[in-house]
């Protein structure tokens, strides 16, 4: 086996023990895991902690969404999202945060996925389409 | 003014105002046109992916944590910790009759100054070959205009036929003299009112070539008039690997296209050697494992690939074609090298080309020995086929007994009117560079040779020979050409007024 994928392997199981019972990652295990690392190093010690720091982000971002919106009457689209049901039943964690960038409308990052309905991005398209 | 703001109004009817959806990440890694990113988790292979100032990429290595992409177009803008977007779109290519007379860069965009290409079809880059059931065995002559190609490895419409040879030996005048001659036929055809005619289009693919070079060709097609019936795809040695490593696939599916629609057309991929070297880069900066000559595993797939592509469909599937002419450089005439046993393997023939030969002023210098096409006799037409069938036996003994014969002094009759024979016909297969013979005349001097007309003429004054029979037959000889054109047959009747026909010639002749 190749020292990266050794790496990834380790990252990968450690990974496994960070996480609770409703699959997130478990602040208390991460850092029971950290401390036994500590005491007892393996090889490659910092390439495995590197490797698990990005595994537990990209597991993190899969449950904790960003929205952005406009300003002005977008904090009440993000309180309409956060009170429907679908989004209630999902254990979806939400952040806000205020981009004038957009113009108008909101775009939420969920893991690598964006959706995005705002007066930026189809003025984007729009450019696209007459460039 | 009033029309623009009309346009605009009228493009922001049509766009759709639904939230949009798309996979992102972060490139990571920059590097000689390959850029390393992270997240795009739902990417799929040989998708677009779209990056800031428009600058699109191919994922090609999707991995556990990141993707490879090859990029394409200028990158200095990209840096690292940009945004990567899936399009959920495969590269694809303006395809149809707009491309004709184009030049065209990697993924279809034009690069001649001549405005927008009038297309309104696109064509996966990359696309499967046709299988089994609607191909068509290999039937109809696709003519080069090169005598000793023609008459001794002719080509047939679908066939893959590798051009192999050391640099500077005429590879691409052997390509270029058949697309010439393409043009010639086509423009003959399209004046006769023969219903059955098929134009054969082109398209000539610069795969590493100097700018230099690829203005030089088309130079060249232009001068022949031969530009209105094809399509450059040209990826020089400036531009990034991804497009050299694109440009192939690129011109292949505007040729599919003419084939689909039950039109022929010919392709020419100069070279695939640099375009092996391309994809070598490519996949050692995505990190792939290497293999022999650090080439990946999969190179023989690069072009098997591509190469699958170039068939005869039946009947039922439109009866068009894609013939494929792709040249390989070798090192100091090592065709044992990886990529020309390849090539060589994937394909249906090759015409080797010796660089002794070509110093020695035989041009084309096409090895007899080394050259061959899988097709043979099925590609010619019946009157070719009558005065050719003799002369690569003829001449492989001639090249045997001229080996020997510089030990003996003294040779026997038979084996002095062999090396005769061959001395003529070698000095008969010598032809200059775009200039190619139509098929009917090729026929008429072969005959005569077959039929001892050059016998008595010294072998130094064969050239000059061959061209006057040209000019002849092109003028007092039209009508027994015509009608070897029309018939394809060579029947007794046009025999004896090709007889006559040479025998007038020969009296013209000094």
């Amino acid at each position: 086996m190749s020292n990266r994928s050794r790496v990834k392997k380790i990252a990968n199981l450690l990974l496994d023990h960070s996480l609770d019972e409703d699959q997130r990652v478990n602040e208390d295990k991460v850092k029971e895991i950290l401390s036994s690392l500590r005491e007892d190093p393996p090889l490659q010690h910092r390439e495995i902690l590197r490797f698990f720091a990005r595994l537990v982000k990209i597991h993190m971002s899969s449950y904790q969404g960003i929205i952005e919106y406009a300003g002005g009457e977008g904090s009440q689209i993000v309180e309409k999202i956060q009170a429907s049901d679908s989004f209630k039943n999902s254990k979806m964690e939400l952040k806000s945060s205020e981009n004038p960038e957009l113009i108008a409308g909101f775009k939420l990052k969920i893991g690598d996925d964006v959706y995005e309905d705002s007066i930026l991005n189809r003025l984007n398209r729009l450019r696209k389409i007459i460039a | 003014m009033n029309s623009i703001t009309d346009l605009i109004r009228k493009e922001i009817d049509t766009l759709s105002t639904d939230a949009s959806r798309t996979n992102v990440g972060k490139v990571v890694m920059l590097a000689d046109g390959v850029a390393r990113v992270e997240g795009l988790s739902k990417v799929m292979y040989n998708e677009m992916v779209e990056f800031p100032n428009d600058v699109l990429g191919i994922a090609l290595n999707l991995e556990e944590d990141s993707v490879g992409c090859v990029l394409l177009g200028d990158t200095s803008s990209l840096k690292e910790g940009d945004d990567a977007k899936t399009t959920g779109k495969l590269l694809s290519v303006p395809v149809g009759m707009g491309l004709l007379g184009r030049v065209v860069d990697a993924v279809g965009r034009p690069i001649d100054g001549k405005g927008s290409i009038e297309s309104d079809q696109v064509y996966s880059v990359e696309r499967i070959a046709p299988g089994i059931i609607p191909r068509k065995s290999v039937n109809q002559p696709l003519q080069t205009g090169i005598m000793a190609v023609d008459s001794m490895i002719p080509i047939g419409r679908g066939q893959r036929e590798l051009i192999i040879g050391d640099r500077s030996t005429g590879k691409t005048t052997i390509a270029i003299d058949t697309i010439i001659n393409q043009a010639k036929i086509n423009k003959q055809g399209e004046q006769s009112d023969n219903k059955d005619f098929r134009p054969v289009y082109c398209i000539y693919v610069a795969v590493g070539q100097k700018n230099s070079n690829v203005a030089r060709t088309i130079k060249i097609l232009e001068e022949n008039g031969a530009m209105e019936y094809v399509t450059i795809v040209s990826a020089p040695a400036a531009d990034n690997p991804a497009n050299q490593y694109l440009a192939p696939y690129s011109g292949c599916a505007m040729g599919e296209w003419f084939m689909e629609n039950g039109r022929d057309a010919l392709i020419v991929y100069d070279d695939l050697s640099k375009h092996a070297v391309a994809y070598r880069q490519i996949s050692l900066i995505l990190k792939r494992p290497s293999g022999r000559e650090a080439y990946p595993g999969d190179v023989f797939y690069l072009h098997s690939r591509l190469l699958e592509r170039s068939a005869r469909l039946n009947e039922n599937n439109g009866n068009g074609s894609l013939t494929a002419l792709p040249i390989i450089e070798t090192q100091m005439g090592d065709v044992s090298g990886y990529i020309p046993t390849n090539v060589i393997s994937i394909t249906d023939g090759q015409i080797f080309l010796e660089t002794d030969l070509f110093n020695k002023g035989i041009r084309p210098a096409v090895s007899v020995g080394l050259s061959v096409s899988r097709v043979g006799s099925a590609a010619q037409i019946k009157a070719y086929k009558k005065v050719a069938g003799k002369v690569k036996l003829e001449l492989a003994q001639f090249r045997e007994l001229a080996a020997f014969s510089q030990f003996e002094s003294d040779l026997d009759a038979a084996t002095k009117a062999r090396l005769d024979r061959g001395a003529r016909i070698v000095e008969m297969f010598k032809q200059s560079a775009f200039n190619p013979i139509p098929v009917e005349i090729q026929t008429a001097i072969m005959w005569g040779m077959q039929n001892d007309f050059f016998d008595s003429i010294s072998v130094d004054q064969i050239s000059n020979a061959v061209t006057s029979i040209k000019e002849y037959l092109s003028i007092s000889g039209k009508d027994v050409c015509d009608k070897i054109y029309q018939s394809g047959k060579l029947e007794e009747e046009t025999e004896q007024k090709l007889r006559s026909s040479l025998e007038e010639w020969k009296k013209t002749f000094g």
